[in-house]
């Protein structure tokens, strides 16, 4: 008995040592990729040209001097890279702490150091498929330049995210998934005020999280969204508020429409559900092209409801159908409609195809950030069998672990809503 | 099937399980906390759920899965409870109709003239007295959903089609929302749109509730009606009054 405990105490202290001799192998790996990247940026770029090292840029908050947004996410930095939102202040999106950290050296360079850049130009390919050794960026176009250690600490670590993240989707892609989730997109001018920064910014960086879960979406294999961007009621807000958010759309859908990296990317499909009418003629005309120039797109929907009033929806599919019967009965009957004919009782099949929604499958969850509890006049035709979520986080701070969480969430009620929806058909 | 990618399946499907297993565990801890802070509540050791104000709740409404609904002794019990807050108004609804076909049989006969009139909800509800104050109690289904609705469509397009063609002549057809809110008074789908509803039922949704009475309802999940619990309705009207809407603005 003593010789059998001797073997597997030898056993062990064997394992303890190749255990440590691979951590200290990777460790000096890591430095010596750091010292290879720091010749080499130095041989590119010249001696550092920056003085302000990174503790510092870290505390500056002065309004003059703005160091660019850390966002926690892949997806959020991609967002945020390629929409760059001009106020955004330091430590913006971070709500996680990094409270687990590897030891020794390799701390430094694993801690995440991304960084938002304005007005960067990048190719499609380089802002979709971010490698490690594509991350580093040119000197020239940004005044602010990385550190050699925080590009391997990006490179490394948006692959060690990327792969989290697929093996996340992968397991819970093993369950059934939505087809189509709606968002009541909430809480982005609560998140300026407490941020303290200006009201546009709210939503400014509201719009990068829609890009955000677009993609993360995207990955999971969601094939439809409809996010609530604005509602008629919201006419009733200050002018100049209404004025600054009709200019931010009509700004988002002409870089949508110029660069159609990410349409592309998702082979999306753009559709404006309400009464466009209401909106301002450039918006309009905006987002009217942008839909017949994404018209032919088989891939992701992505619906985005401004103006929007599911009562004037309903109201509105109320007149088409009328208009129909109208016409119907005028061609049947030559100068004179109605006479004689005979029209069917509505049926809710009838109102279902003038519905803006029709083609697209009910959505399964609809989730409202920031907690709130109401629906706010949202796809009330459509979400009877639909899951109403409503999580704590304001709509900018909405990211890739509360999506896995909406879905989990979702993939344990499935059972009952799949049950309900079989029986409501039997009764049909 | 190739053999890795059966064990690669059944490696994610065994994680999936796991992840599950561990988030049924977790709810299960919540609802335990839940269940004693609902107890807690309603022996009263909370006191600011003793005095809060249901001035702004003035129509309650309940969605009941069907299922459930068939448990009489629990509806009446939760309509008890409710009267004892000081609701006045109560809407109950479950999709099949289970609770309409439950308590017509018990109602008063043709509809009560004061509550009607102000509300015309239609011949389906009844005065109910019970435990301390009068409250009135409305039973709809899902036929007064998007059915409803339909038939709202249906008489706004018959009135326009039977209506006077030389006053129209070949105008567009433009009805608006008021139009449609008068329709659906007209065919007793018509009730006052609650403050608050309260979900009975595995999940949180509202299983077709009226359209047009669910625009700007504060929706709350219960849980399931057999373990349904005073404190919890407390605690809900509690956080209902702490509750602040700017409607769009």
């Amino acid at each position: 008995m003593l010789l059998s405990f001797r073997a597997q105490s030898s056993k062990l202290s064997e394992l303890s040592c190749l255990l440590l001799g691979a951590w200290s192998l990777w460790v000096n790996l890591q430095l010596a990729i750091a010292k290879i990247q720091a010749i080499r940026f130095k041989e590119l770029h010249g001696p550092a040209q920056g003085s302000s090292s990174a503790p510092e840029e870290r505390g500056k908050h002065a309004a003059g001097d703005r160091p660019p947004a850390r966002l926690s996410t892949s997806w959020g930095r991609e967002a945020v890279r390629r929409f760059p939102a001009a106020e955004t202040q330091p430590n913006l999106l971070h709500t996680r702490r990094r409270s687990r950290r590897p030891f020794g050296a390799a701390t430094f360079f694993l801690r995440p150091r991304a960084r938002a850049r304005r007005g960067s130009a990048k190719s499609p390919a380089e802002l979709i498929f971010t490698t490690p050794l594509d991350s580093r960026r040119p000197a020239t176009q940004n005044p602010k330049m990385e550190k050699p250690d925080e590009l391997i600490a990006t490179g490394v670590l948006a692959s060690l995210q990327n792969f989290i993240r697929k093996c996340i989707i992968a397991v819970i892609s093993y369950g059934p998934m939505p087809k189509h989730i709606a968002f009541i997109m909430d809480g982005n001018r609560r998140y300026a005020k407490f941020r303290s920064i200006k009201e546009g910014s709210g939503h400014r960086l509201g719009f990068s999280a829609l890009i955000a879960s677009l993609l993360y979406c995207y990955e999971m294999g969601v094939e439809y969204i409809t996010v609530y961007a604005f509602s008629i009621d919201n006419f009733k807000r200050d002018p100049t508020e209404v004025q600054s958010l009709m200019e931010l759309m009509e700004e988002k859908i002409n870089e949508l429409l110029e660069n159609t990296s990410v349409i592309n990317k998702v082979n999306c499909k753009m559709n404006f559900w309400g009464n466009l009418d209401l909106l301002s003629e450039p918006v309009r005309l905006a987002a009217q092209k942008l839909m017949a120039s994404t018209a032919e797109n088989k891939g992701l929907v992505l619906s985005v409801c401004m103006p929007y009033n599911s009562t004037s929806e309903i109201v509105n599919a109320v007149n088409q159908l009328c208009a129909e019967r109208r016409e119907h009965a005028g061609n049947c009957n030559g100068n004179s409609p109605n006479n004689g004919v005979v029209h069917s009782d509505v049926s809710v099949e009838d109102l279902d195809r003038h519905m803006y929604s029709t083609g697209c499958p009910d959505p399964d969850i609809v989730i409202r950030t920031s907690g709130e509890t109401r629906l706010s006049n949202f796809l009330l035709w459509q979400t009877t069998f639909s899951h109403l979520q409503n999580p704590d986080p304001l709509w900018p701070e909405f990211s890739f672990r509360h999506l896995v969480w909406a879905i989990l969430q979702y993939q344990r009620v499935y059972p009952y809503i799949e049950q309900n929806k079989r029986l409501s058909k039997k009764l049909l | 099937m190739s053999q890795p990618s059966v064990i690669i399946n059944l490696t994610l499907g065994l994680l999936w399980f796991i992840v599950h297993l561990a988030i049924n565990i977790f709810s299960l801890w919540s609802r335990l906390i839940y269940n004693i802070e609902s107890y807690l509540i309603s022996i009263g050791l909370f006191p600011k759920y003793r005095k809060f104000q249901l001035e702004r709740l003035k129509y309650l409404a309940i969605v009941v899965d069907s299922r459930e609904a068939k448990n009489v002794a629990k509806i009446e019990q939760l309509l008890c409870w409710l009267s004892t807050i000081g609701v006045k108004y109560v809407c109950l609804y479950d999709i099949d109709g289970v609770l309409n076909k439950t308590f017509e049989p018990t109602m008063n006969g043709s509809r009560d003239v004061d509550s009607g009139n102000s509300h015309d909800v239609g011949a389906n509800i009844k005065a109910l007295i019970c435990c301390r104050s009068e409250m009135t109690v409305e039973y709809i289904s899902g036929s007064d959903g998007k059915e409803g609705i339909a038939k709202a469509a249906n008489l706004l397009c018959s009135t326009y089609f039977n209506g006077d063609r030389d006053a129209r002549g070949n105008d567009e057809i433009v009805f608006t929302e008021a139009d449609m809110s008068g329709a659906l008074k007209a065919i007793g789908c018509g009730g006052p749109e609650p403050d608050l509803l309260l979900v009975y039922g595995p999940a949180r949704c509202h299983l077709g509730f009226p359209a047009w009475r669910l625009r700007y309802t504060e929706i709350m999940h219960m849980g399931p009606l057999n373990s349904m619990k005073y404190g919890a309705i407390v605690k809900a009207f509690y956080n209902f009054s702490k509750k602040y809407q700017n409607f769009g603005k």
